[in-house]
């Protein structure tokens, strides 16, 4: 009986269309998450099909196939009711308990075999030929098995016993919906309460999906060990999985309702005697009535809209779109909620962020919305049967199509509406008055709903076309993925892909720039394709059941009215036109180049020069800049007056330019030479000395560079050049000196595929050669920089160096800079409409120039720089500049720069940054100190160029801005800063795609660069003292000041730090700037009693664990041996329970293994812990501290 | 009225549905008789502008059905054999929605002529219930108020008595003649007896062709003194079918009476008054045995 029941629930469901169209959409999609980039999660230095990418895959189907459950439990368990069955079925002789476990089982194996296909998709995926083989390890099945039997199986069981009981309780599928969402809900909501160290692990033990249990398992695994270690059966794994098994049994014993025969008297007795009554007398009347009205043609309009009005409470008044609200909203509360921005720091909710977090939220969601909606109202006479009735009516064809594509698009419009009005409140609630409701509109209006139109009328053209609801939307699906394939077979250009159009980036400074033009010509010119395909569409269109493809397209032809003809004629019109106005703009007036011919162009470009990498060139010593913007014309002149210098021991005879990137024009000219342009590729020059540049001798020579942009892109836009927000560096605006390695294919893969040899990604360290090159590359030096700018009137332009003079002429705003010291061959130009705040500190000036509307962290960023101009000063050695000024530009790209005296930052940084109290870090403060510390780490102190160059940049400038920061908040609130960098650091390796390097061998490795750099030097502070490590370092500076012959190197900074240091201080430098070490410390045991004296004995046991490991991640175990400090809190008991004092902090000396100490204190110490400062790195901080019993 | 010439249509699946139909159908009732898979529907569903035929022509009153089909809509009713509903919709909702379809612009007026067919076809009561929700004789009442819709000049209707109890039958019957009067009312049916009470015209398809036609009592001339019928037992049977042109048989107080047809009295049976049946299952079987 028991196993009949099952049996024939699996053949029901093996009958049902929902079978299939749900094992083929989870098919679909998990085949594009292992074949296309896309969708990958994990990261992209993981194997495709490792154990850590498969079980990520897997468990965040687990979350999402949660309607899968609903769908096929949910029905099964009232199936018997809705399909009026039940009376036969309770009058059969069964028991109810075996009746019902019997089902829940028979659809929960159903659920099991479609959850099946998401494996086999990604399986198949991972095969496509497409699919980098660098990213494929041997294909095991045992990842797959593990987390489909560990975590799946129980996982999917939990949710249809909950939702077998949920349906047999209410006899209805509408409340087995709403607890699938609130379950959701619960679920992302408790995801934002326990992003914290400390409830990780609470979170581990009861995410009933496993995801978290898997995260907190798995957080800190090298690339390695996620690529090949199978789900390890933890404690908490245990715990987790069996808690829920638990659950589960509880639910279906408690709540399964595992009786039969119910309570179906529910008839309605209310008493409607009068209204019978009155009934009666209205019908006698009726029947009277003569029902042969005239009736005349009606109006077009008025069937319109009746029509209209028809399908759209059709569509909205239905369970499934309150469940899809719901869904829509909760989406946008994770994406909202768990938007970080900027190094982690939450971002004030602006405009432009909330309308990016709906567009992520909404991009694929919309897809599964057009896909259903249209097929649910394109087959809907034909699914009800009622299409012989309402479409032998007298109304054109017209109205069917045009009303069901209102209705559509008018599900899609009510998305987008609630989710504007959600994050509408979300900023109210904030506290942001700036609503910027224009944007709302144009953004979502412009860039998302007409785009969407056009898909719902290709979406109607294939449902019409096929022959049945489920292979229309399989082939919609497929077309509306395609673009992700056809980027593969190099269609990119935005004509070529179905209503695309370039990819909005929205700049609160720059609005929309150009990007409003783009989109309306291509909304036009796919818009006059979407008429024809709906002319099309509706001339097709199928009265009453099916058709033959002959039948329609004889009714096309013959049923086309002139007015259709005449339709489509414009349409073709107005296809052809704009097509040519955007081919003209995109590929004739300006450049369209396909990936394929930029890297066909990179390859030439390495397999010809690569070999002269190494020849010498010119190097720059003096420069005076003349520099006009016309910022309404994206235009810009500019004319170089430079002096170079042969620094090289050969002489010069020739060396290679190339050309700047969209450029108009450009020319440069040498005393004794000429510019020739390369015959066999475009892009690069030659110049040649007629009379060759000996070394030491020194010549002049003017280089002058245009910009002109006309007309329009389609991709590859020049955001540097904008009308409000100019910023571009010399680096990007000149010609370059010399082969540039940074145009090589940079890619492993892709180089790989093209037969190149592997790139050397940095100079060796023991390579001198390199030592009298700076780390920005052969032929940046210092030089003497003097600049006149000029721009619109109404901007502000900005150069580095001081202010000489400044004045209108023409129209035009000029200002002159001069430096009066010598700078880097690095600095940039700005043109913007810019607010200024100025103050003034110890003959410093300091200017913060700033979007008007971005004005709340001005004044952090004052106060930083204060501060790190008097601790860098005091310790290091003079700020070479009167002056310091951070700018603002446009969001196009993100990060902070720092030039001599100027700080350009990006509007998307630290000036939206929300500032949080208590124990959060404050970024804006941090970063700004950060790149004032590269005033003196960068500016004066350069870098030879080998590995490690960034230590002395970067590493220096974290340590730099963190004891300005420990300088001004106190050391208690350096915590949560040193926690922050030992996270990114941790988590950062862990998608390391070459190989870890030891510290001071960093190559672009900015977890390394940053973070470890930064934790490190912080703790060699602690370890041997804050003086000698800033006397180290300022002898350093001494040593290495504006000095480029040689540029000093990590091992510089080593011996320097090597000389203040003890022994022990010594080996520590060793261990972290030359080995890669993880240290476990722990407290195994605490015990505190109260001596005869009355004071406190407090005995701790303390474990000590160092693991040495290679660049891959293998791991040996090596001896610890190292000073560590011991803390002691006391519970205040006046204050909260939250705030305790610090009782002690002691350094004591640890080996290996456990160490025993003792402490005695006047009072009760109520926690221990073990290296508060994070002086050795550690995975596991939890177990640094103990209470005391 | 309604000429329908050479009309023939072919399906995918290589079905002959239509095969070179001509009628010439006046105002008034005309039954069209077939068994199953004749291709009644399809010639309906033809005549309502849900499908379109591979060769020929309809013209209703000077309106051509195949390029205008929307002014042919204007006038037509149609009751198709087989229907179902938008879920949720209550009858008069549902009614009114496809009355604003058919061009009831004037709310009142709209209200009114709903609510008067509901009443006629004795759904008034339950007109706020979901049509969805009804049974199947209700169901089909609701499918004659909405053919009824804007007192259309043609009418088809489909098997419309089908579910229904002899009392709505009747009451159908009464409304279909009254109709008659002063519109072609086409009525698609198997059952004999309702063309041979109603229609003063008639026509017989089997596999996509007319195989007669005309005023049901003329054709009845034509086998007049022709049929014959006898009670025999179960063996008997099945020498009779050997023998003669048997029409038709039927049980009657447990003995199987044949009618077979014969120029001359056979032996053993005895005359009797020729009905439309008769005719009807003559037609049939001849048409079996030349195909």
């Amino acid at each position: 009986m028991f196993n009949q029941i099952i049996q024939f629930e699996l053949r029901y469901f093996l009958k049902q269309p929902s079978f299939y169209v749900c094992s083929i959409l989870l098919l679909v999609i998990s085949f594009l998450f292992s074949s296309t980039d896309s969708f990958s999660v994990g990261g992209k230095n993981l194997l495709i099909n490792g154990s850590y990418s498969i079980t990520l895959v897997m468990l965040f189907f687990s979350l999402f196939s949660m309607f899968l459950v609903v769908n096929f439990v949910g029905s099964s368990a009232i199936r018997n009711e809705t399909s009026k069955m039940e009376e036969l079925v309770l009058s059969k002789p069964i028991s109810a308990v075996q009746y019902n476990l019997a089902k829940l089982l028979g659809s929960y194996l159903v659920v099991l075999v479609v959850f099946l296909s998401i494996p086999i998709g990604y399986t198949l995926g991972s095969w496509m030929p497409w699919v980098d083989a660098e990213r494929l390890g041997a294909f095991s099945l045992e990842y797959y098995a593990r987390v489909f039997l560990i975590f799946n199986t129980s996982t999917l069981l939990f949710l249809s016993s909950i939702f077998y009981a949920v349906a047999k309780r209410t006899s209805s599928m509408m409340p087995v919906y709403l607890s699938a969402i609130a379950l959701l809900v619960l679920y992302s909501i408790s995801g934002t309460l326990v992003s914290d160290l400390e409830t990780r692990s609470i979170a581990a033990v009861l995410d009933p999906f496993g995801i978290r249990t898997f995260s907190d398992i798995s957080r800190y695994w090298s690339v390695e060990e996620r690529n090949i270690t199978a789900i390890p059966l933890t404690a908490t794994l245990l715990l987790n999985r069996i808690g829920w098994l638990v659950v589960t049994v509880v639910i279906v014993i408690v709540f399964g309702q595992l009786k039969l025969r119910g309570n179906s008297n529910k008839r309605n007795t209310k008493n409607k005697t009068k209204q019978v009554e009155k009934d009666l007398v209205r019908e006698k009347y009726l029947l009277n009535v003569s029902t042969q009205v005239d009736v005349k043609q009606n109006s077009f309009w008025q069937v319109l809209l009746e029509r209209v009005r028809f399908e759209v409470k059709q569509v909205l008044f239905t369970p499934s779109f309150v469940v899809l609200i719901v869904i829509s909203i909760l989406f946008l509360m994770m994406v909202l909620f768990q938007q970080v921005g900027w190094f982690g720091a939450k971002s004030i909710p602006i405009t432009k962020d909330m309308v990016n977090a709906i567009f992520g939220t909404f991009s694929l969601l919309s897809i599964v919305i057009v896909t259903f909606y249209s097929a649910e109202v394109i087959w809907r006479e034909r699914d009800y049967r009622i299409a012989d009735i309402v479409e032998s009516a007298p109304i054109p064809s017209l109205v069917f199509w045009l009303s069901k594509f209102f209705a559509v698009n008018l599900v899609l419009m009510i998305i987008y509406g609630l989710a504007m009005l959600f994050t509408l409140g979300y900023q109210l609630a904030y506290g942001v008055t700036d609503l910027q409701i224009s944007q709302y509109f144009i953004s979502i209006i412009l860039f998302i709903l007409i785009p969407l139109s056009m898909s719902v009328v290709l979406s109607f053209f294939i449902q019409t076309l096929c022959s049945n609801k489920f292979v229309g939307m399989f082939v919609y699906l497929l077309v509306a993925f395609s673009p992700m394939f056809l980027v593969e077979l190099g269609i990119e250009h935005n004509m070529l892909i179905f209503a695309q159009a370039p990819t909005l980036t929205y700049s609160d400074m720059n609005g929309y720039a150009w990007f409003i033009e783009t989109q309306l010509w291509y909304s036009l010119y796919w818009g006059a394709f979407s008429m024809l395909l709906a002319i099309v569409t509706f001339g097709m269109w199928q009265r009453g059941t099916a058709v033959s493809w002959k039948n329609k397209i004889t009714q096309l032809i013959s049923q086309t009215s002139n007015k259709m003809k005449l339709a489509s004629a414009l349409s073709i019109v107005v296809f052809i036109s704009s097509g040519s106005v955007i081919y003209y703009n995109t590929t004739v007036i300006n450049e369209f180049i396909s990936s394929a011919e930029i890297k066909n162009w990179q390859e030439k470009y390495e397999r010809d020069y690569g070999s002269s990498v190494n020849n010498p060139v010119p190097t720059m010593t003096s420069v005076i800049a003349i520099v006009d913007i016309y910022p309404a014309e994206r235009r810009l002149t500019s004319r170089f007056e430079i002096e170079v210098e042969n620094k090289s021991k050969e002489e010069i005879k020739e060396f290679l330019l190339s050309e700047p990137n969209f450029s108009s024009s450009w020319n440069v000219t040498i005393d004794g030479g000429s510019l020739k342009q390369e015959e066999s590729l475009d892009k690069v020059a030659r110049f040649v000395f007629h009379q060759p540049m000996q070394p030491g001798e020194s010549r002049k020579g003017i280089i002058e560079v245009e910009r002109h942009h006309k007309g329009f892109k389609d991709s590859n836009f020049d955001t540097s050049l904008v009308k409000n927000g100019t910023f571009i560096s010399n680096i990007k605006l000149l010609p370059s000196f010399g082969v540039n390695k940074g145009m090589f294919i940079q890619e492993p893969n892709e180089r790989k595929k093209r037969e190149l040899p592997k790139l050397k990604l940095a100079n060796k360290l023991d390579e001198h050669k390199y030592y009298n090159e700076s780390s920005f590359g052969k032929g940046y030096d210092f030089i003497d920089f003097e600049a006149i700018v000029s721009t619109d009137e109404g901007q502000t332009a900005i150069a580095p160096g001081y202010l000489q003079s400044e004045w209108l002429a023409e129209g035009r705003h000029y200002f002159h800079y001069k430096m009066d010291s010598k700078i880097k061959n690095f600095y940039s130009f700005l043109s913007a409409k810019l607010e200024v705040k100025k103050a003034s500190h110890n003959s410093v000036n300091i200017e913060v120039y700033y979007h008007s509307a971005h004005n709340k962290n001005i004044d952090v960023m004052i106060d930083s720089v204060k501060a790190s101009l008097d601790y860098f000063s005091t310790e290091f050695g003079d700020y070479q500049h009167k002056q310091m000024r951070i700018i603002e530009f446009p969001g196009y790209s993100s990060y902070a720069q720092s030039f001599a005296n100027t700080v350009p930052y990006a509007e998307t940084m630290g000036f939206i940054s929300e500032i949080e109290l208590g124990d959060k870090v404050n970024i804006p403060f941090l970063v700004t100190a950060h790149e004032v510390a590269h005033q003196w780490w960068g500016h004066q102190l350069g870098a030879a160029n080998v590995e490690g160059a960034q230590v002395l940049s970067e590493s220096l400038s974290e340590y730099s801005a963190l004891k300005v920061v420990e300088q001004t908040f106190g050391k208690q609130a350096m915590k949560s800063y040193l926690k922050r960098e030992l996270d990114y650091y941790l988590r950062g390796r862990t998608h390391e795609i070459r190989e870890e390097n030891p510290l001071y061998k960093t190559v672009d490795q900015q977890y390394l660069h940053y973070s470890k750099g930064g934790l490190v030097m912080m703790s060699i502070a602690d370890q041997i003292g804050v003086d000698k490590v800033n006397t180290a370092l300022k002898s350093l500076l001494n040593e290495f000041k504006y000095q480029n012959s040689p540029y000093p190197t990590t091992k510089d900074l080593l011996s320097h730090l090597n000389q203040v240091a003890d022994e022990k201080g010594i080996s520590y430098i060793y261990q972290n700037f030359k080995e890669i070490n993880l240290y476990e410390l722990k407290i195994n045991k605490v015990n505190s009693v109260v001596r005869e004296d009355g004071k406190y004995l407090t005995t701790v046991v303390v474990e000590a664990l160092r693991k040495q490991i290679d660049g891959k991640g293998k791991e040996t175990q090596s001896p610890f041996d190292g000073k560590v400090l011991i803390s002691a809190k006391e519970q205040n008991t006046e204050m909260s329970s939250e705030k305790s004092l610090v009782l002690f902090e002691q350094w004591h000396n640890i080996i290996d293994g456990e160490n025993t100490l003792t402490f005695v204190t006047e009072t009760k110490p109520s926690l221990l812990e073990v290296d508060p400062y994070m002086n050795y790195i550690d995975i596991d901080l939890k177990n640094n501290q103990l209470k005391v019993k | 009225m309604l000429t329908i010439s050479n009309l023939s249509k072919t399906y995918d699946n290589g079905v002959n549905a239509l095969n070179k139909v001509d009628l010439n159908i006046p105002k008034g009732m005309f039954g069209l008789l077939g068994p199953n898979g004749a291709g009644k529907s399809s010639l309906m569903r033809t005549l309502a502008t849900l499908q379109m035929p591979d060769e020929g022509t309809i013209t209703f009153d000077g309106i051509d059905a195949i390029s205008q089909p929307n002014d042919l809509r204007q006038r037509l009713g149609y009751l198709p054999q087989d229907f179902g509903v938008y879920p949720r919709i209550s009858a008069v909702d549902l009614l009114a929605h496809l009355a604003m379809l058919k061009g009831f612009t004037n709310a009142k007026q709209r209200k009114e002529v709903v609510e008067a067919l509901l009443a006629k076809v004795n759904l008034f009561e339950h007109r706020k219930n979901a049509v969805s929700e009804f049974s199947g004789g209700m169901r089909q009442r609701f499918g004659i108020a909405q053919a009824l819709l804007g007192d259309p000049d043609l009418l088809i209707v489909d098997e419309p008595t089908a579910g229904l109890d002899p009392e709505e039958r009747n009451r159908f019957h009464n409304l279909l003649v009254s109709l008659g009067e002063s519109k072609v009312v086409i009525l698609s049916t198997h059952i004999v007896d309702d063309v041979a009470e109603l229609c003063p015209n008639m026509a017989i398809l089997s596999s996509g062709k007319i195989l007669l036609k005309g005023n049901p009592l003329c054709l009845i001339e034509q086998v007049k003194g022709n049929v014959w019928k006898k009670s025999v037992s179960k063996e008997e049977l099945l020498e009779v079918e050997q023998e003669f042109a048997v029409i038709s048989q039927r049980l009657f107080a447990g003995q199987s009476v044949v009618h077979v047809l014969s120029e001359s009295q056979p032996e053993g049976f005895e005359a009797t008054q020729a009905s439309l049946e008769d005719l009807y299952f003559s037609t049939l079987s001849s048409n079996r045995k030349t195909a």
